[in-house]
């Protein structure tokens, strides 16, 4: 199967962002690939937007970075995840659920 | 989301720039890193690795690029990409920098410091607090002349109870005579009702002032005295010690009880004493209520004044007396007001020849830079971001003649105010630069640096210019071009206008200067004399005659005269009611002279018929008079005036006020007609005028008149020398000579008006040529490639030449004929304004030529550039 494209994956790319930091706080490449991991090798994130995606998330105070040094021994800027960015994912999930029931019904009607 | 934290991550990004870049990087490089090693565990080689990182990143800059728009562009960190730049391109083109920034500069800084001047004479120049309320009254009588209303105390105190007024100051003020570390001298000194300090709100600057609630019982106050500022430096060096010291006034000494601040010079007076009681008229000032107008206020003096009293000089009984009352600033900057409007006027047209060579420069530039421009668009800037720009660039041209032009109003102000004929206002008035109007030209310079910058920028950042069409954008140069000549034809006509103006100012003052006097006041010294010792009128008769001989014998004295003290000409010095038997009742008005019987000749006065009276009849009060040729002409226009007898009102009063027993006679018979000669400032018409001998009114001072046959000053100490020897306690004190009277009175205001209107004019002038200048050079430079082709296929030089000079000379003299017009509008209004006319064939004339030849220079330099290039070099050149 093709991988999804860049564009359908911009608008949920947040979200995505969001479930994978709720396991824990990450750097920019973990989060690509915990994205990878819990999509079960299907969703590729496009590492182009991911910087600037993770940049407005904080920007808008969903997240927050603290440069860190990881387990490897090297420094890097963890993102985490902050109450606002819990809030804001949960909203997103709600949202997106209502979003794939509506298309969902869409598809199944007559 | 937390404001604070928003604002702290902004600042951060503007002020930590570097720790934010190396941030956006390490974490990039990391990514890339890791990406690498894990497809390394993938099984690619390193270098692959490393390739296919990079790939599936998309691009590091761009990446960067993104990450960096997420904030939003950081308009500071931009404007100051945009000023430096603006420095930066500013420098490089210092000429038309400097054009730019000293026309703006020049236009702000003159607009500035006129409008502060006028504002601060017909605002609020006083240091007195409510100056607005305060008025001078003053009252016409049947002829109609409004002069100032003398009252006595008692009328004062009446006129207190009026319901539309607040206060009444009574006042009076005289030369006195003191005697100063043992040498007798005269000293200015204002007595004051003591509610005068409490109405003019000013405080003292050491020690206290005198003051009392009524002002009739200022014989109880004792003499006291408050200095001048100035008094106080000079004469005391500004010690403080001086409260309690004593200062001597005539008879009485004073003690010493305050000094007033720098600001307060009322009456221009050396020091301040208590108002002696009496019943003489005296000069006097009112203060509204707060709530009152004008016109309230004045009807209800009217209906007083005619109830009350009719203080009208000589004569009793009521008269239908007419009041009106001025505020102070009125009073004193009325007569500049016209001129000073008109020069107002006048800045302004130069500020608008200064904008506009501001626009005309910029956009110059922006057609000069349509190539760099389309780069720019080509490489990807934004329209919005050019936009700012461009602008950026003409604000930091418009600030920079902003604070140019703040220095230049400072300055001028001090130039305008020194140059201000002394006498024209009062020296209490309190001019200094508003800081409303340096303001308000400021934020003028910014517009018009906006304005200027603005269209240029707008047509520049919009045309879609490809690389290739780049430089030959013919919507831009062509709409420019219409601007240029559109900003050259305002300038022009401005010009012309301020011309015409300086044209008209400088006429005037040629035909003031050069108007018959009828006199001669070359070398005319004039001194003051209070007389200390005479008493009773044939002592004092005898004791001026000494003086007058001591006088004479001083060498270097051609001749010496007494006046009365009162104005010499070209100011009228008294008015008096006569009756001319036969010919009209006692309501006519002339004016009057107590002269002795050299001052004719002193002053060089021609006699028209009879003769001038004698030694004798002048030593004895005799009752003869000469009369002026006007006077003879307009009451004896068929007959002989000599040897008729009239009846002169002023006689039957004394200097000081008081009246003369009923026997003194008031009827002088004339003896002799002498020319006319100037009494009534220099532009009106001669007044009739009667000139008796200066003792039939007991004097207690007179002028002493000395025609010196080289320069006045030297015979100063000798002729004190020699009036010491008559009396030793007589001061003698120099006063302005016969020709610094007429500068002050006449001649100064026309020179300040013809010098700063010149001024004016030289300067829009300079500022126009500079347009001109600008405007062909630009043309010139825009269609150089065209010059050149038509030169290589054969057109002569001269015909290239011919085809600029006519194309610029036509719009100069399009914008002649507008400012010509303009002036033939204007002349009316102005007319009616000051007495000056504009349109005058003998003082345009030259101005007119004068622009056109500036404009002939101006454009033939850059035309003459444009014919002698080298067609060939520029056709190879691919600019």
């Amino acid at each position: 199967m093709t991988k999804p494209t860049a564009d359908l994956l911009q608008g949920s790319l947040d979200l995505l962002i969001l479930k994978a930091l709720t396991l824990g706080p990450l750097h920019g490449w973990g989060v690509s690939k915990r994205i990878r991991q819990m999509s079960r090798e299907v969703l590729e994130v496009n590492q182009g937007s991911l910087y600037p995606a993770l940049h407005r998330l904080e920007d808008r105070g969903y997240v927050t970075s603290e440069w860190k040094t990881s387990e490897e021994g090297r420094s890097a800027k963890f993102y985490r995840l902050t109450r606002l960015g819990r809030k804001q994912f949960a909203d997103e999930q709600e949202r997106w659920k209502l979003f794939a029931a509506a298309v969902g019904h869409t598809l199944r009607a007559g | 989301m937390n404001i604070l934290t928003w604002l702290k991550r902004r600042l951060r990004r503007l002020f930590r720039r570097d720790a934010v870049e190396s941030d956006l990087s390490d974490e990039i490089c990391l990514h890339l890193d890791l990406e690498a090693e894990d497809l390394v565990r993938q099984g690619l080689t390193r270098e692959a690795a490393r390739r296919e990182a990079r790939m599936r990143l998309g691009g590091v800059d761009k990446t960067k690029e993104d990450c960096r728009d997420v904030y939003g562009p950081v308009w500071l960190g931009q404007l100051w990409q945009d000023l430096r730049y603006a420095f930066v391109t500013l420098m490089r083109n210092r000429g038309y920098a400097t054009g730019a920034i000293v026309s703006l500069g020049l236009g702000i800084g003159a607009a500035t410091a006129v409008f502060s001047a006028v504002e601060g004479l017909v605002l609020n120049p006083y240091p007195y607090s409510d100056a607005h309320r305060i008025v001078v009254m003053s009252q016409a009588d049947g002829a109609g002349a409004f002069r100032r209303t003398f009252l006595t105390s008692a009328q004062a105190g009446l006129l207190t109870q009026a319901a539309s007024i607040d206060a009444v100051i009574l006042w009076d003020d005289s030369w006195m005579w003191t005697k100063n570390e043992g040498v007798p001298d005269m000293i200015h000194a204002g007595k004051l009702s003591p509610n005068v300090f409490q109405l003019l709100g000013v405080p003292p600057l050491v020690g206290r002032t005198f003051a009392g609630d009524s002002w009739t019982s200022t014989s109880d106050l004792a003499p006291v005295a408050v200095l001048s500022y100035h008094y106080w430096r000079t004469r005391y060096a500004g010690s403080a010690k001086v409260i309690g010291q004593t200062v001597q006034l005539a008879d009485r000494q004073h003690t010493i009880i305050g000094v007033m601040p720098e600001r307060f010079r009322f009456l221009d007076a050396d020091v301040y004493i208590p108002l002696s009681s009496g019943n003489d008229p005296r000069w006097t000032l009112l203060r509204l209520r707060p709530s009152v107008s004008r016109a309230a206020a004045t009807a209800e003096l009217q209906a007083f004044v005619q109830q009350e009293f009719d203080p009208a000089e000589g004569r009793g009984g009521r008269r239908d007396v007419r009041v009106s009352l001025t505020t102070l600033r009125d009073d004193e900057a009325g007569n500049l007001r016209g001129m000073l409007g008109i020069l107002l006027g006048a800045v302004t047209l130069l500020l608008v020849i200064g904008c506009a060579n501001v626009s005309i420069l910029l956009v110059g530039r922006g057609i000069h830079r349509r190539y760099e421009l389309a780069v720019r668009r080509a490489v990807g800037a934004s329209q919005g971001r050019i936009l700012r720009q461009l602008l950026t660039e003409s604000l930091v041209v418009a600030m920079a003649g902003g604070v140019v032009g703040v220095v230049i109003a400072y300055a001028l102000l001090v130039v305008i105010i020194a140059l201000i004929p002394p006498g024209v206002i009062a020296r209490d008035m309190d001019i200094a630069i508003d800081v409303r109007v340096l303001v308000f030209a400021f934020i003028v310079a910014v517009l018009a640096g906006i304005a200027a910058g603005l269209s240029p920028a707008l047509a520049l950042s919009r045309s879609m210019l490809s690389a290739g069409a780049g430089h030959r954008s013919q919507v831009v140069t062509r709409g420019s071009a219409r601007t240029h000549r559109l900003l050259m034809l305002v300038q022009c006509s401005a010009t012309v206008v301020l011309l015409a103006a300086a044209g008209a100012a400088l006429r005037t003052l040629v035909v003031l200067t050069t108007a018959p006097l009828g006199y001669d006041p070359q070398n005319v010294a004039v001194f003051g004399l209070t007389f200390q010792g005479p008493d009773g009128p044939q002592e004092t008769a005898a004791y001026a005659e000494r003086i007058k001989s001591a006088a004479v014998s001083v060498p270097g004295v051609e001749s010496v005269a007494l006046t009365g003290p009162a104005p010499t000409p070209p100011v009228e010095p008294r008015r008096s009611l006569i009756e001319i038997p036969g010919v009209s009742d006692d309501d006519q008005e002339v004016v009057t002279a107590e002269v002795s019987r050299e001052y004719f000749s002193t002053i060089r006065v021609p006699i028209r018929a009879g003769r001038i009276w004698t030694d004798t009849e002048d030593r004895r009060a005799a009752h003869v008079g000469v009369i002026n040729d006007t006077m003879a002409r307009r009451y004896w226009p068929n007959g002989n005036p000599i040897g008729q007898r009239v009846r002169l009102a002023v006689l039957g009063n004394n200097w000081d006020g008081s009246t003369k027993s009923p026997a003194n006679d008031q009827w002088i018979e004339i003896v002799g007609v002498i020319g006319d000669v100037r009494n009534d400032g220099l532009r009106k018409p001669v007044l009739p005028e009667v000139y008796v001998p200066y003792s039939l009114r007991s004097l207690g001072a007179v002028l002493l008149l000395v025609r010196t046959s080289g320069a006045p000053g030297r015979i100063i100490d000798e002729l004190k020398r020699k009036v010491a020897e008559v009396n030793a306690q007589q001061p003698l004190m120099a006063s302005s000579s016969l020709e610094e009277r007429l500068w002050e009175n006449g001649w100064a205001r026309q020179q300040f008006a013809a010098s700063l209107f010149s001024a004016c004019a030289a300067l829009a002038l300079a500022l126009a040529a500079v347009g001109m200048y600008s405007v062909v050079t630009c043309a010139v430079s825009l269609h150089m490639r065209e010059f050149a082709l038509r030169m290589a296929l054969g057109a002569s030089s001269a015909r290239i030449l011919r085809g600029i000079f006519t194309s610029a000379m036509m719009t100069i003299a399009l914008g002649m004929g507008c400012g010509l017009t303009l002036v033939a509008v204007l002349d009316r209004p102005i007319a009616a304004w000051t007495e000056s006319s504009l349109w005058n064939p003998v003082s345009l004339t030259p101005s007119m030529i004068a622009l056109a030849a500036v404009g002939c220079f101006a454009v033939l330099i850059p035309a003459w550039r444009a014919a002698t290039l080298d067609p060939m070099r520029i056709l190879r050149t691919d600019e």
